[in-house]
């Protein structure tokens, strides 16, 4: 895992809990808690500390990383605006992960493992995206997809028809934009 | 433990917190720094990956428009753009072509084919500009006036272009779309005038192949088809359904005179004047006729027909052409005349060789039958042909076997009725018979074994000279060789040297040797003529004219003849008994040569009642059957010793 969702992570727990709870997660876990945007981490280390958040905010693991992944586009969107500009709804910028985004972070991270997602147009004007991975973080797509909606201030319905921690072998999400926000893309 | 170290007080918190923060974001900073190098490198990476491709397509791939639609592909992919299209320049550099891929060949193309040929419409306009401008050209904002979508919707985005480099010309502009209104990227546009001299590769290596194609069948100096072209043509035309054929072979008669008397400039341009000629008598003579004109040699053209209606237009071509070249040409402010003389050849269902060959045996005899005419190959031509063919390895081999002999005639002086000397005269013994002069001389100047066989004759004639003077029954006695100079033993450079050292050598008088030329030798270079005839007289020996009154004796040439003897022909001599015409020609001119001081000899001199008419009307010295027959130097011995008839 990139050391950047590290960075995102501790920066988000540290905005809206305190630096205590980071502190308290990285005892509980038992991880470094040193990481450069740079560097690469064991995904083992990121479970962990989910994990961690978990039990502390005594909420479930998924909720940890939807509530991350909301967060963390939020803040992308301030770091790296460039990536964002070029789209004007949530939904172009969701077509445009494999096209476009994903590329940009192999630019930056030589090695980057990024993960490729099937996009289909249903006949319903809904959109399916298929997710396979053996992290299997389909919550923290769940957590981006709402975080790129409300950047682009338009609002998304996901929901996940398969799931991988369900025994399925890919997880499946459809979405739909409400008619204005859909015709915006 | 110093208690003062152990106080934690809220501000010294406030203050750690505060380093922390800083360590915190310098080392953000630190990332933020690192990532902009590590995009910079990997934009590099990508630029260099893309340079390399490039420069590989070009000089790889044998096609051109392969390597464009790859190009367009890679450069899509590089610059975020959807659409793209190229625009060839033509050779003027005026018009623009916009590449048409087969929308057929996709393999590997397939995105680049989506972008090309659908959704957007380029205009020439931005092309255009490139052109004018010779730099790369981004429009942020287009309009229609640059593209429009293929449905005739809106079309809203951004383009730009560039030049592909061919040396220091424009040699097509590549165009490229995105959906995005994106601000002038002048990195990028800098990166693409190095793309553009990377793919000018292709496109030089395309026009000098195509040069190389053209000059691999064309003749550089008229630009027409070369041997090579029609050879693939005639081959092309023999291989189709049966139909007439024809060959036509073109020789300029005197393209050799001209060349080396004028010049090579001079020939050159008779020759491009000749090609012009011929293609405007074609254009206007061959009606529905298909042809193809060629240079295949020095002063060698040749036209292949086809869809010819009948023989008869294909000997009106080629008659229309000769007579076109006998019109002068206007070379170097003189008027040139080059005669043709054409050789043609007809088949149905002929080898491209057999028509080649019996044009050229056609021609031959064109040329043979005094050149600026056109002969149709017949059948008999190539057994004529091939005799002669037989004839020119047997003579070659000739000389090596002895076949050759020399025998001698004896001349006789009228007046006193004395031996006055013999003219050598070739003999060819042959697979058991004698080969008539007239059958082999021709071929031996023509193939040059006359210069040979003239070295072996003076050797021979040395020889015999010497036997004669032995023979002699008193030394005063004044005996006189005559022989035969061909034209081509004439305009050897070393003529008179070599003769002169010869008889130098063999120490033999020069007063001993008499040279027989014909009038055309004389007069085809009369300078040389009298320059050499003229050397050699000055050391003794003697010029005579060979068959006198057969040729075009000019009356000009004949006052500063540097000769000593004028031979009349013998069809005069032997006519003159019964007809008037002839008597009175001879008598003619034996008055010319008594004014002009020369001597004269009497040719084919069969009886006596000539020979007595001979004496009356005072020629000097006479030859023939009625004194005696052609014959080896041993049989003619007995006549010296006797000096009389």
């Amino acid at each position: 895992m990139k050391g950047i969702i590290f960075n995102l992570l501790e920066d988000i727990v540290r905005q809206h809990h305190g630096l205590d709870v980071w502190e308290a997660m990285l005892d509980l876990s038992g991880a470094s808690g040193i990481y450069t945007s740079l560097g690469n981490y064991s995904d083992e280390e990121i479970f962990s500390l989910v994990g961690a958040a978990s039990k502390i905010l005594e909420i479930p693991p998924a909720d940890v990383l939807r509530w991350f992944g909301r967060h963390a586009i939020a803040e992308l969107s301030v770091r790296m605006p460039e990536m964002f500009n070029v789209h004007v709804s949530s939904r172009a910028f969701i077509l445009n992960v494999n096209r476009a985004i994903h590329p940009e972070v192999r630019k930056l991270y030589s090695g980057a493992d990024c993960p490729y997602f099937n996009f289909q147009d249903a006949p319903d004007g809904s959109l399916t995206m298929g997710y396979r991975s053996s992290r299997r973080l389909c919550h923290l797509a769940e957590g981006f997809i709402a975080g790129a909606a409300q950047v682009y201030c338009d609002s998304v319905e996901s929901r996940q028809d398969k799931c991988m921690h369900h025994g399925d072998d890919h997880c499946l999400f459809v979405l739909n934009w409400p008619k204005a926000a859909a015709s915006a893309s | 433990m110093n208690p003062t170290d152990t106080i934690v007080s809220a501000e010294n918190i406030a203050r750690l917190m505060r380093q922390l923060e800083r360590e915190r974001q310098a080392r953000r900073d630190a990332e933020a720094i690192s990532e902009r190098s590590l995009r910079e490198l990997y934009k590099q990476k990508e630029d260099a990956h893309l340079i390399a491709r490039i420069a590989s397509l070009a000089n790889e791939d044998p096609e051109v428009e392969s390597v464009f639609r790859h190009a367009l592909d890679a450069i899509c992919k590089h610059a975020e753009c959807t659409h793209a299209s190229a625009f060839l320049v033509s050779p003027d550099h005026e018009e623009l072509k916009q590449i048409q891929f087969d929308p057929t060949d996709d393999v590997g193309f397939s995105s680049a084919k989506t972008r090309i040929e659908n959704h957007i419409v380029f205009d020439l306009r931005l092309p255009k500009i490139v052109l004018a401008e010779k730099r790369p050209i981004w429009i942020e904002h287009l309009d229609e006036a640059f593209a429009r979508a293929r449905d005739d919707g809106p079309c809203s985005g951004s383009l730009f272009a560039f030049p592909v480099m061919v040396g220091s010309t424009i040699g097509a502009v590549l165009v490229f779309y995105s959906l995005a209104e994106r601000p002038v990227d002048q990195k990028l546009l800098d990166f693409l005038v190095q793309i553009g001299i990377q793919l000018g590769r292709a496109l030089e290596r395309r026009n000098s192949d195509v040069l190389l194609r053209y000059e691999a069948r064309h003749d550089p100096l008229t630009n027409l088809a070369n041997r090579r072209q029609f050879q693939e043509s005639l081959a092309q035309a023999i291989d189709a359904p049966p139909a007439l054929v024809a060959v036509l072979l073109i020789d300029l008669d005197r393209f050799k005179i001209i060349n080396d008397s004028l010049g090579h400039n001079a020939g050159d341009e008779l020759l491009i004047a000749a090609a012009r000629r011929i293609e405007q008598v074609l254009a206007e003579n061959t009606k529905n006729m298909r042809y193809l004109l060629a240079r295949i040699g020095g002063d060698e053209f040749t036209i292949l027909l086809e869809n010819i209606p009948e023989e008869a237009a294909a000997f009106q071509l080629a008659e229309a052409i000769r007579r076109k070249m006998n019109e002068p040409y206007r070379l170097h402010e003189s008027s040139i005349y080059s005669p043709a003389s054409l050789g043609l050849a007809l088949g149905k269902d002929s080898s491209a060789e057999d028509l080649m060959r019996n044009a050229d045996i056609a021609l031959y005899r064109a040329k043979l039958h005094g050149r600026g005419r056109t002969e149709i190959f017949e059948q008999a031509m190539h057994t004529a042909a091939v005799d002669q063919l037989k004839l020119e390895s047997n003579l070659r081999n000739a000389l090596a076997s002895g076949e050759f002999a020399v025998h001698y005639q004896p001349i006789f002086n009228l007046e006193t009725g004395k031996l006055q000397g013999f003219e050598a005269l070739i003999r060819w013994h042959h697979e058991g018979r004698l080969v008539p002069p007239e059958d082999f001389i021709p071929l031996c100047e023509e193939t040059g074994v006359i210069v040979y066989i003239g070295e072996w004759v003076l050797d021979r004639i040395c020889d015999d000279i010497k036997v004669m003077e032995v023979a002699k029954p008193h030394v005063d006695m004044a005996l006189t060789v005559s022989i035969n100079i061909s034209p081509r033993q004439f305009m050897q450079d070393n003529f008179a040297d070599y003769l002169l050292q010869k008889l130098h050598e063999e120490n033999i008088p020069p007063s001993k040797l008499c040279l027989e030329v014909t009038e055309a030798v004389m007069v085809k270079d009369f300078v040389r003529a009298q320059i050499i005839f003229g050397a050699l007289r000055s050391h003794g020996i003697k010029i005579g004219i060979d068959d006198f009154g057969k040729g075009y004796s000019s009356l000009n040439y004949l006052r500063q003849l540097p000769a000593d003897v004028l031979k009349i022909d013998g069809s005069f001599i032997s006519a003159m008994a019964v007809d008037k015409n002839s008597y009175e020609v001879v008598d003619l001119i034996l008055q010319l040569a008594k004014r002009l001081s020369l001597k004269t000899i009497a040719e084919g001199i069969e009886d006596e009642a000539v020979d007595r008419l001979l004496r009356e009307m005072g020629c000097n010295c006479g030859q023939g059957y009625y004194y005696g027959k052609p014959a080896p130097l041993s049989q003619v011995l007995e006549m010296i010793a006797i000096g009389r008839k």
